[in-house]
């Protein structure tokens, strides 16, 4: 296998920039991992209650080994690598290291040997790279998905039936955590599987992934162990001894041994830090640097499908999944889980698509904030006369459940007396006003272009937006 | 005696007629007054808003004043800083406030409040946007003050021709003569205040001023007074500027037709 070969996708009839997924690679592993802090800072409860799931199986171990049962530690902390999500940091192949056993040994002796961490539990599980010597980004990744598969194998369903990936049925999976029982339990799931070797494939949202965990150890000795060894010196040039002598040297990886040594000991390092991250969180964005795809090339592509698809009935699907994976190349991350829906509303069906807004970049804060709600509605209409029954279906279905921004992804610029029909729902519905936006085939090829050259469709977007509150003035 | 009865039924038609001419005449001037009452009221009501709107436009230009002084200040060295929410929210209300007392000015028109959406604006965008209204205001403070004047003047107009009306009206005033061309002494004592000179002609011979029925009568009264126009010479709607101001100027057709 070259190395070209190695690097191409296994799943194919997608691009990586249009899926909400990452698409794991036929002989390497994809450089990122699941990073928990993701789920933790996430605005979707969905994301947030899989933290907290995360934590508790975590918890429940340590529990188990301050009571003295290292069998049910051992049980529960075991965590082999999934290399069913084709994530990691092993250079040039598809395994990792296969420490699963060695992990869940350098787990049970780190919390043995901190009191502390005994009695305080874990906030993250990030925290573990900062108390044990042996556990990195890589292993944090392999706890979070060996808690998160059953999630994953769900997602995975989920995206397949979306992008038409073919699912096989009864794949076996094994090691698959039961929240409930808190047991790992085994099963038969229908899941997409390698070409190459037949092996399952899961997915993983793109959203949750990062090179490195937002916290993690070079970060932690960088900022607030230095911090602590410089208090250290200063108070030992204050009352020199003759016993005293310098702790550490400037910390390297070689010597982490001697600062988890510290940080055992002294659990309050690890919780300061943890705290800055934390107050910090909205500058933990996923990666994107892993996608090495040419943007440009993509957008031509998706221009020329949406040059081809005529407006019309018979080619509504396609369009809904093409709009889908424009808004997917144009947003995601920032509008994450992008789903299809299909509705019939007075007879007459509706496509639209449903966003989750987790996103960091203000305007989109801004949305959730102004418009109430995480959720963002885009409806595709492969039309070309865009009509006032249309508006008011979509107003209709704009409130609590879906906020109110909706944006009509159609194909021509629709005629001034539909504008005035958006800006009356936006008067009527005072005080709770309700958007609609609308987005034509020139406009998306705009956006294409705007993305092609690294340039941001959020901020276009977010002038689209000025602009249609100013025009209401 | 056959020849005396016609000569006495004659003068007896010409004073029937006469009479009824004079009562003809009298209905005319009670409606007229009646039309100058009603235009008093709609001008006092739109002088209050008049001046109402000059207080407003230099209460407006005095905070901005002192709003676009701080902000240039604030603004050095920060060219490409969002503004606070605080200064937007003050910047917007600023907009808001003198697009509701100028009318009319398109470049007042082109500015628009500032939608965040997320990012405020920087400093340097506020501050013009700020100085462009301060501008606005500057021109249109010299406007709505000149129309204050123009409603004074009509004010005063409407005021003679009702001191006029009720003279004319008044039993006890002169004799049927002079209160069809009264003098300027014999209006000025129903008319509080200043008189407009334009309701007064003056006698060729003696060059003393009467009221001018005659002009008067050529026109309805809202025309007499020049004011049938709802919107004042500078563009901006004095009747809309304030919330206390919500009649009309235009009389009615059917007055209008009775007032010819």
């Amino acid at each position: 296998m070259t190395p070209s070969d190695a690097r191409s996708p296994l799943l194919s009839g997608v691009s990586q920039y249009d899926v909400d997924f990452v698409i794991p690679r036929v002989g390497v592993d994809v450089p990122v991992g699941i990073d928990p802090f993701l789920l933790y800072k996430s605005r979707d409860p969905d994301y947030r209650q899989l933290h907290d799931r995360l934590l508790e199986a975590f918890n429940a171990g340590i529990a188990a080994i301050k009571a003295g049962k290292l069998q049910e530690a051992s049980r529960i902390l075991n965590f082999p690598e999934v290399s069913a999500i084709g994530l990691g940091y092993t250079q040039g192949s598809k395994r990792g290291s296969g420490v699963g056993t060695h992990l869940t040994g350098l787990i049970i002796e780190t919390v043995l040997g901190s009191p502390s961490l005994q009695e305080r539990g874990i906030h993250h599980i990030e925290e573990m790279q900062l108390v044990s010597a042996g556990i990195g980004p890589d292993r944090v990744s392999d706890i979070a998905a060996n808690v998160l598969k059953a999630f994953l194998i769900e997602y995975t369903q989920r995206q397949c039936g979306i992008w038409g990936v073919p699912l096989q049925s009864g794949v076996p999976v094994s090691h698959i955590f039961d929240s409930s029982s808190q047991q790992w339990t085994e099963s038969y799931e229908d899941l997409p599987v390698s070409p190459v070797d037949g092996s399952p494939i899961l997915l993983v949202p793109r959203r949750i992934v990062r090179t490195l965990p937002w916290i993690n150890y070079d970060d932690f000795v960088r900022t607030e162990f230095n911090a602590y060894l410089a208090a250290r010196r200063q108070a030992a040039r204050q009352t020199p001894r003759a016993t005293d002598k310098e702790p550490f040297g400037p910390p390297d990886h070689k010597e982490k041994q001697q600062v988890v040594t510290v940080t055992r000991s002294d659990i309050s390092l690890v919780e300061r830090y943890v705290r800055s991250r934390e107050q910090n969180a909205a500058n933990a964005r996923p990666a994107l640097d892993y996608i090495d795809d040419d943007a440009c090339k993509e957008a031509e592509a998706l221009k020329r499908k949406l040059v081809a698809i005529q407006p019309g009935r018979e080619q509504a699907a396609e369009y809904q999944r093409l709009v889908l994976e424009v808004l997917n190349y144009l947003f995601n991350p920032e509008l994450i889980d992008g789903q299809p829906e299909v509705r019939t509303f007075e007879g007459t069906e509706r496509r639209d698509i449903i966003f989750t807004n987790d996103s960091d970049e203000s305007f989109w804060d801004y949305v959730r904030t102004a418009h109430d709600g995480i959720l963002i509605m885009f409806e595709a209409k492969n039309t070309n006369e865009l009509g006032l029954a249309e508006i008011n279906q979509t107003a209709t279905y704009l409130g609590d459940r879906i906020g109110r921004l909706g944006v009509i992804v159609t194909r021509r610029t629709p005629p001034e007396t539909v504008q005035r029909k958006i800006f009356s729902v936006w008067n009527d519905s005072a005080p709770n006003r309700k958007v609609i936006l609308t987005l034509s085939d020139d406009q998306l090829h705009s956006l294409l272009d705007l993305r092609c050259q690294e340039s941001s469709p959020t901020k276009w977007i977010q002038n689209h937006y000025r602009n249609f509150r100013t025009a209401l003035q | 005696m056959n020849e005396a009865k016609p000569q006495k039924q004659s003068a007896e038609a010409k004073r029937v007629k006469e009479e009824r001419e004079k009562g003809e005449l009298r209905d005319k001037r009670n409606h007229q007054l009646e039309d100058t009452r009603q235009a008093l009221e709609t001008l006092e009501q739109r002088l209050r808003s008049a001046r109402s709107l000059v207080r407003r436009c230099h209460a407006l230009l005095n905070h901005s004043g002192g709003f676009y002084q701080e902000l240039d200040k604030l603004a050095k060295g920060k060219s490409l800083l969002e503004v606070t929410t605080f200064v937007l929210q003050q910047a917007n209300d600023i907009i808001r406030d003198a697009k509701e007392i100028v009318k009319g000015d398109v470049y007042l028109d082109r500015i628009k409040e500032f939608v965040p959406a997320g990012n405020n604006p920087v400093y340097p965008d506020v501050l013009v946007c700020i100085r462009s209204v301060r501008d606005s205001l500057g021109r249109s403070s010299s406007q709505i003050s000149a129309r204050v004047e123009s409603i004074k003047e009509i004010l005063r107009k409407a005021q003679t021709v009702a001191g006029a009306l009720q003279y004319f009206l008044d039993d006890e005033g002169g004799n049927q003569e002079e209160k069809k061309y009264p003098s300027r002494k014999a209006v000025d004592a129903y008319v509080e205040g200043d008189m407009s000179d334009f309701c007064f002609t003056r006698y060729r011979d003696s060059h003393e001023e009467y009221f001018d029925f005659d002009r008067l009568d050529e026109q309805t009264i809202p025309e007499y007074l020049s004011m049938l126009e709802k919107e004042g010479p500078d563009g901006f709607d004095a009747d809309s500027q304030d919330e206390e101001d919500d009649t009309d100027l235009d009389l009615s057709s059917e007055e209008q037709d009775r007032g010819a």
